[in-house]
C-alpha cells in the first residue's frame, strides 16, 4: 500500500527525515512512534502528499506521489485517503454533518444520508446538526474521523488521533479505529501513546529523522 | 453544498464584514445617488425647457430688427376693473413654439390660467380687450405666460422675441435671457450636492478599500487554516478559489442591490422634495453601482485568493 524509498525531507539546512525507506502492507496498521519535532507528522505529510520531499520516492498504491504535481496530489488524496488531525481541524461554523457533507462535495456528490451513517458509525448521529465549533473535542474527533472514512479511502492517516482526547474519547477514538482496521482499512498513525501503539500491527521508531525498528512488531492486545 | 458553506462563513465572518459592507455600500448609495441626481438634473432642466418650448429670450434694442423666433409685443392695459398684461404674437406660431403648453377651449384669445381664475373667466366665454373681441381660451403654461391674456396678431415692435435655438450660447452676452442658465442657477444646488456625493463616495471607496486590505489581514490565520482543511481533503485550487469568489460575490451582489436600493432613496428625497420632480430611473447608475460592486469584489477576492496561493497546506492548516 505505501512504499517509501530513501526519502529526505529538508528545510533550509534542517533534516527532518533523512533517507526513510519503510513499506506498510494493505490492510496493516502501522504505529509510528517518536519524540515531538522527530519528523513523524512530517513523514505523514509526505504519505499524504500535503508536503512533497527533498529527495527519494513515496508510492501509496498505485501513485507515486513524490512525482506529481499540486492537482493530482489534490486529486489522490480525495480518492486514496482519509485525514484526522490531532486538532481535529473541522470547519467550525458548519455543522457536524455539513463537515462530513463538504468532504463528499469535494470528492463527488454529498449525500445527506450517507454521510448521517458515517456519523452513525462514530456514535454521533444525534449531534450531526450541531456546530463543529459547539462539539466537545471527543465529538469532534469522531467528526473528523466520519469525514476521513466518508468516501470510503484505503488508507487512513491520523496524527496523534486522541492526542486532545480525555481517556474516555480516546477509548471510543481508538474502538472506531480499531473496527476500521478490521474492516480492512490501512491505518497509519503517529502517536506518543503506547496504548495505541499496541493495537497495530507493527510500530516504526523514528528519532532525529532517521527510522529504527521497522518491522517491530507488537503483540496484540 | 458550496451556498451552504458560504453563507456559514458569512454568517460566522459578519462582525468582520459588517464595515467591510457598510463602507461599500455607503459608496455605492452615494456613486449611485450621484448619478441618478445628475441625469434628473438634466431632466428637470430639460422640463422647465419643454414647458417654455423656446429657450432663449431675447429682448431687442430699440429699432433692432429680429427675423427669426416669434416676437412678442407686451404691454399693460385694463379688463373690466383689473389690469392685465397683454401680449401680442403670432398665436400659432407660440403654440406650436411650446409644445408643452396646454390649452383649453376653441378660442382666439389666450388668458393665462392665473389670470382667468383672478377674473373668473372660462372656457369659451366672449371677451373683449382694448377693443379686440373674441374668445376665450385658457392657457396653462406653467410660465410667466399664465399671467398673460395673448391676442393673435403681429407684434409691431416687439418687447422680446421667443426663440428656439440649438445654440442659446450664441446669445450670451447679448441682451437675451438664455432660460437653461436661468433653471440650472434654479437648481445649481442639485449639482453641488451631486458634485460633493461623489467626494464623498470616492473617500468611502478608498476607505472600503484599507477596511478589505486590513480585513484580509485580520482574518488571515483562521481562512488560511480553512484553505488548509479544504487542501488537505483534496480541494483543488481552483475549487478553493471558487469558494472565496462565490462568498464575495455574494457579499458585492448584496452591497450592489442595498447600494441602489439606498441610492434611490436619497436621490428621491434629495430631487422630489427640493425639486418637486420624480428623480430619472437612470440605468447608468446601475451600472456604476455594480461595476463598483464588482471591482470591490475583485478586489477583495483577489487578495484572499492571493493569500491562499502563497502558502502550503501544512503552513495554511497550522495557520502560518
Amino acid at each position: 500500500m505505501i512504499e517509501l524509498n530513501q526519502v529526505v525531507k529538508q528545510y533550509g539546512t534542517l533534516v527532518v527525515l533523512n533517507s526513510v525507506s519503510l513499506s506498510v502492507s494493505p490492510g496493516e496498521w502501522v504505529s509510528i512512534m517518536g519524540p515531538s519535532g522527530s519528523g513523524k507528522t512530517t513523514l505523514l505529510n509526505l504519505i499524504a502528499g500535503l508536503d512533497t520531499p527533498t529527495s527519494g520516492q513515496i508510492w501509496v498504491k498505485d501513485t507515486e506521489v513524490s512525482a506529481i504535481g499540486h492537482e493530482a496530489r489534490a486529486r489522490f488524496r480525495r480518492e486514496t485517503i482519509g485525514i484526522v488531525f490531532q486538532q481535529f481541524h473541522l470547519i467550525p461554523y458548519l455543522t457536524a454533518v455539513e463537515n462530513v457533507m463538504l468532504a463528499q462535495y469535494l470528492h463527488s456528490l454529498p449525500d445527506r444520508d450517507e454521510a448521517m451513517a458515517a456519523l452513525k458509525l462514530v456514535g454521533l448521529d444525534e449531534r450531526a446538526n450541531h456546530l463543529a465549533s459547539r462539539l466537545s473535542g471527543g465529538e469532534q474527533q469522531r467528526v473528523a474521523i466520519a469525514r476521513a472514512i466518508i468516501n470510503d479511502p484505503p488508507l487512513l492517516l491520523a496524527d496523534e488521533p486522541t492526542g486532545n482526547l480525555d481517556a474516555e474519547n480516546e477509548q471510543i477514538v481508538l474502538d472506531i479505529f480499531r473496527r476500521l482496521h478490521d474492516e480492512g482499512k490501512t491505518i497509519v498513525i503517529v502517536t506518543h501513546n503506547a496504548e495505541v501503539t499496541e493495537l497495530g500491527d507493527r510500530t516504526i521508531r523514528i528519532h532525529h529523522g532517521k527510522t529504527s525498528e521497522v518491522g517491530v512488531v507488537t503483540e496484540k492486545v | 453544498m458550496l451556498f451552504r458553506v458560504v453563507s456559514a462563513s458569512i454568517r460566522h465572518r459578519l462582525g468582520l464584514y459588517v464595515p467591510m459592507l457598510i463602507t461599500i455600500i455607503i459608496s455605492l448609495a452615494l456613486l449611485g445617488a450621484a448619478e441618478i441626481v445628475g441625469v434628473s438634473f438634466k431632466g428637470i432642466v430639460n422640463r422647465e425647457m419643454e414647458k417654455y418650448g423656446a429657450n432663449v429670450i431675447l429682448i431687442p434694442e430699440k429699432g433692432e430688427v429680429v427675423n427669426e423666433g416669434v416676437p412678442v409685443q407686451v404691454r399693460n392695459t385694463r379688463l373690466g376693473d383689473a389690469e392685465v398684461n397683454l401680449a401680442m404674437a403670432n398665436t400659432g406660431a407660440l403654440l406650436a413654439m411650446n409644445p408643452g403648453w396646454l390649452v383649453k377651449g376653441e378660442g382666439d384669445v389666450l388668458v393665462g390660467s392665473s389670470v382667468a381664475a383672478q377674473l373668473g373667466l372660462t372656457r369659451d366665454s366672449p371677451i373683449e380687450i382694448d377693443g379686440i373681441q373674441g374668445k376665450v381660451a385658457i392657457l396653462e403654461s406653467g410660465t410667466e405666460f399664465d399671467a398673460f391674456v395673448i391676442v393673435n396678431g403681429e407684434a409691431a415692435q416687439p418687447s422680446m422675441v421667443l426663440l428656439k435655438t440649438a445654440d442659446p450660447a450664441q446669445y450670451k452676452g447679448k441682451n437675451a435671457i438664455i432660460l437653461e442658465e436661468i433653471t440650472r442657477a434654479k437648481y445649481g444646488f442639485l449639482e453641488s450636492i451631486r458634485r460633493l456625493m461623489l467626494y464623498v463616495a470616492l473617500i468611502s471607496a478608498l476607505s472600503a478599500i484599507a477596511v478589505i486590505i486590513n480585513l484580509a489581514r485580520i482574518d488571515a490565520g483562521e481562512r488560511q487554516k480553512e484553505f488548509g482543511i479544504l487542501g488537505a481533503l483534496g480541494a483543488l485550487p481552483s475549487t478553493i478559489a471558487r469558494f472565496i469568489l462565490a462568498e464575495f460575490l455574494l457579499l458585492s451582489g448584496f452591497s450592489a442591490v442595498l447600494g441602489l436600493v439606498f441610492s434611490m432613496a436619497l436621490s428621491w428625497a434629495l430631487v422630489a422634495l427640493t425639486a418637486k420632480a420624480w428623480p430619472a430611473l437612470s440605468f447608468g447608475a446601475v451600472w456604476y453601482v455594480f461595476g463598483t460592486a464588482l471591482a470591490s469584489f475583485v478586489l477583495a477576492s483577489s487578495i484572499y485568493i492571493m493569500e491562499f496561493r502563497r502558502h502550503s497546506i501544512v503552513e495554511e492548516i497550522r495557520g502560518e
